[in-house]
């Protein structure tokens, strides 16, 4: 059940750290990208089991990013949990498979949680 | 108004009159004059008649006269006697024509002074007496008599001046004496009785300057008769009249300051104020308001007054109507919104509407008045909006805060050495979490107080729902050793809403119970009641006083000092439930006993367009 890879893509450090520190602790392995346009550039090396994505972010923000990866065929199917600040999620998103929404902030246990049942199903 | 008065009061003066002076003196005379003509009338008739008749005596004497002088000459056959005899009588001035005839008609001797034809149908032998031949003359036949034997007969023609016409003429001459008399005295009776009416003039004199406002004219007569009383009557009358006047006058004095004192009241009153009546008139309006004025309300009425509110606000302010007329109580503080006409920006009131009752108990008419709180409205979403936004600015740091905190106490669990931080790694994480809840209920508060604005209104499972809140909540549970049950319905259970917000009014019911409860058991069950989706929050925690089972709804209101929080998530949820129409509220069999949170839907008939889920 442990050692999946998580790409958490977010530019805000403070929450790297912290979403870093609880999921290592949950035994996942934990990749890094401040925004879209690095965390595309990692895709190919870090192959991440999912992502949890924030949608503002610098360079190249959530939406664009959801949109290219959906575009790669070997990534297409990579589970992505949105956590956004914003109330409203592009609709153009939801014909692309988000596999879940979490409102910011949440509590670190809900990310766990979700992160949890998000892996398990892609297993199931 | 007066002038009016006064115009009609001339123009009705112009009629038809007829002075008292004529009135008795016409009649009068007239009446005179008919009885003059009849007197004289029969009079002439009889004076006539005797005139006739004596003058016929006269000539029939003078006729016998002469034929007792030709009788003696015709039996003698003596011409010459009868010729001078004929002659001496046709000398009378007064005779035209003299002729004897004798038995036989035959004219024995004539004599004919003028020449005067003389009427043939005399010369009838056997015509004896007096005829009228002409206006002026007369026949007379009589006979010549010796003993019984009748010698002939004696025709005489008299001239006679035309006694009728004479007659006629004296009469008539006398009556236009009488008639002259007749008239001098008619117009003496109108002259004495101009006399008398005199003093009336005065009476009227004095009437039309009463009328011309002059209440202090009276009429002065010394006629020493009904006039006298009359003019006495009117002055006395016009005196009381004057005096109720004036007492009028001074009480609609004191009206009209009264009513100038209200009116100023109403008119300067800063608030729109009006009275609506039964059929949707506007009546007494102070001041125009949202683009209009005054006039345009009273001609439109109720029609141009729902025109200008936005719909839900027209709904609102109808429905308070019908509340109004049908329970008779007054409805306070409703907040409605206008379309301002003119700036085309809104407008907001918070209206009172009062019932004004009529005689028989029913509402005559509707107060309405009107306070523009639109400043104030605006400074208070300039607060709400600062107050959000601080919120939101606390909120993303705070959570990191948070987070950071419960990582360094978990930590702590599985670190043995690090015994002497634990205590205020507590304190640390128990005003994170508060300072934590605190944003989220002014963040919900501010979003509940904007309205509907945010707000999706979608069909969703209230199963579902349920799962998702007592996932999310069970850490925080298991944290306070409390184990949280879910029972979720046996078929789906849905209802209208948004799903953000029914899950806050779920979380902050679980909130509340674990708030209070220190260690037990918190159920989650929804169920339908009588076709009425609900959801049932049970605790095993300290229970809830009879007397504060309302009150805890109210905002601000904690049931201990030392809780966590700011009191204001009882408050939200019963917001958010009125969002939704839905109903919530609390019961609890007393202090110690637990509590039961209960919600209840409304019965849902309406489908939307599908579950919704995050």
């Amino acid at each position: 059940m442990s050692g999946e890879k998580i790409m958490i893509v977010d530019d805000d450090e403070d929450l790297q750290v912290l979403y870093s520190l609880y999921l290592k602790g949950e035994s996942y392995e934990i990749v890094q990208a401040l925004n879209g346009q690095e965390a595309l550039d990692l895709l190919e090396k870090e192959r991440p089991d999912l992502i949890v994505l924030d949608m503002i972010m610098p360079v190249m923000d959530g939406e664009e990013f959801f949109i290219k990866l959906r575009a790669e065929k070997k990534m297409s199917s990579i589970p992505v949990i949105i956590a956004s600040i914003n109330e409203k999620i592009p609709q153009r998103l939801f014909g692309l498979g988000i596999h879940d929404i979490l409102r910011k902030p949440f509590t670190i246990d809900v990310l766990v949680d979700r992160i949890r049942k998000a892996l398990n199903e892609k297993k199931g | 108004m007066k002038k009016e008065a006064d115009k009609k009061f001339k123009r009705r003066s112009r009629g038809f009159r007829i002075s008292l002076r004529y009135k008795s003196a016409v009649p009068a005379l007239i009446f005179i004059t008919l009885m003059l003509l009849l007197i004289f009338r029969t009079t002439y008739r009889t004076v006539r008649q005797i005139v006739l008749e004596h003058n016929q005596e006269r000539l029939l004497t003078i006729a016998d006269v002469f034929a007792e002088s030709v009788r003696v000459p015709l039996i003698l056959r003596n011409q010459e006697v009868l010729d001078a005899n004929i002659g001496w009588m046709a000398k009378r001035p007064d005779v035209l024509g003299v002729s004897v005839e004798d038995s036989a008609g035959v004219i024995m001797g004539a004599a004919s002074p003028s020449n005067v034809s003389l009427a043939t149908s005399f010369m009838d032998s056997d015509f004896l007496g007096v005829q009228r031949v002409t206006s002026d003359a007369y026949a007379v036949a009589v006979p010549i008599r010796h003993g019984d034997e009748r010698l002939g007969r004696v025709v005489i023609f008299f001239f006679q001046t035309d006694i009728e016409a004479e007659l006629r003429h004296i009469f008539i001459e006398r009556f236009l004496m009488a008639f002259s008399v007749a008239l001098f005295l008619a117009f003496l009776i109108a002259g004495l009785t101009w006399m008398n009416i005199l003093p009336l003039s005065k009476l009227e004199k004095t009437a039309r300057q009463i009328l011309e406002g002059d209440l202090t004219a009276r009429v002065r007569i010394r006629s020493y008769d009904e006039i006298q009383d009359l003019a006495e009557a009117f002055n006395e009358m016009v005196a009381r009249l004057t005096r109720s006047f004036e007492n009028l006058r001074v009480r609609t004095e004191a009206l009209e300051e009264s009513e100038e004192k209200y009116r100023l009241i109403v008119e300067d009153a800063s608030d729109v104020i009006f009275l609506l009546s039964a059929d949707g008139e506007i009546v007494l309006l102070n001041k125009g308001f949202s683009g209009l004025s005054r006039d345009e309300f009273f001609l439109g009425g109720l029609e141009r007054l729902l025109v200008l509110h936005t719909t839900d606000s027209r709904e609102r302010f109808q429905d308070a109507v019908v509340t109004v007329v049908e329970k008779k109580v007054p409805v306070t503080n409703l907040p409605v919104t206008h379309m301002h006409q003119a700036n085309h920006t809104e407008v907001f009131y918070l209206v009172n509407l009062t019932p004004v009752m009529g005689p028989e108990k029913n509402v005559k008419l509707i107060q309405v008045v009107m306070r523009d709180v639109t400043e104030l409205r605006r400074i208070e979403m300039m607060k709400d909006s600062l107050i959000r936004d601080v919120a939101h600015e606390l909120k993303t740091p705070t959570s990191k805060f948070e987070m950071a905190v419960h990582w360094f106490e978990n930590e702590l669990k599985t670190n043995q050495e690090a015994e002497k931080y634990k205590a205020i790694v507590k304190i640390l994480k128990t005003n994170a979490d508060r300072l934590m809840r605190t944003i989220s209920s002014i963040l919900d508060l501010t979003k509940l107080e904007a309205g509907m604005q945010n707000v999706e209104m979608k069909t969703l499972d209230l199963n579902k729902l349920l799962i998702q809140v007592c996932q999310d909540m069970g850490p925080l549970c298991r944290e306070k050793g409390i184990v949280l049950d879910h029972e979720g319905a046996k078929t789906s259970l849905e209802v209208r809403g948004d799903w953000d917000m029914l899950y806050r009014l779920i979380v902050n019911l679980i909130g509340n119970a674990i708030k209070f409860t220190t260690r037990g058991r918190i159920s989650v069950r929804a169920y339908e009641e009588e076709g009425c989706p609900a959801v049932a929050v049970r605790d095993t925690g300290i229970g809830i006083a009879q007397e504060d089972l309302e009150r805890i709804f109210e905002r601000f209101v904690q049931k201990s000092a030392s809780s966590t929080g700011i009191g204001v998530g009882l408050t939200i949820s019963r917001d958010i439930a009125a969002l939704h129409q839905a109903k919530v509220w609390a019961e609890s069999e007393g202090i110690g006993k637990g509590s039961v949170f209960k919600v209840q839907f409304p019965s849902s008939q309406g489908t939307g367009s599908g579950t919704v889920s995050p």
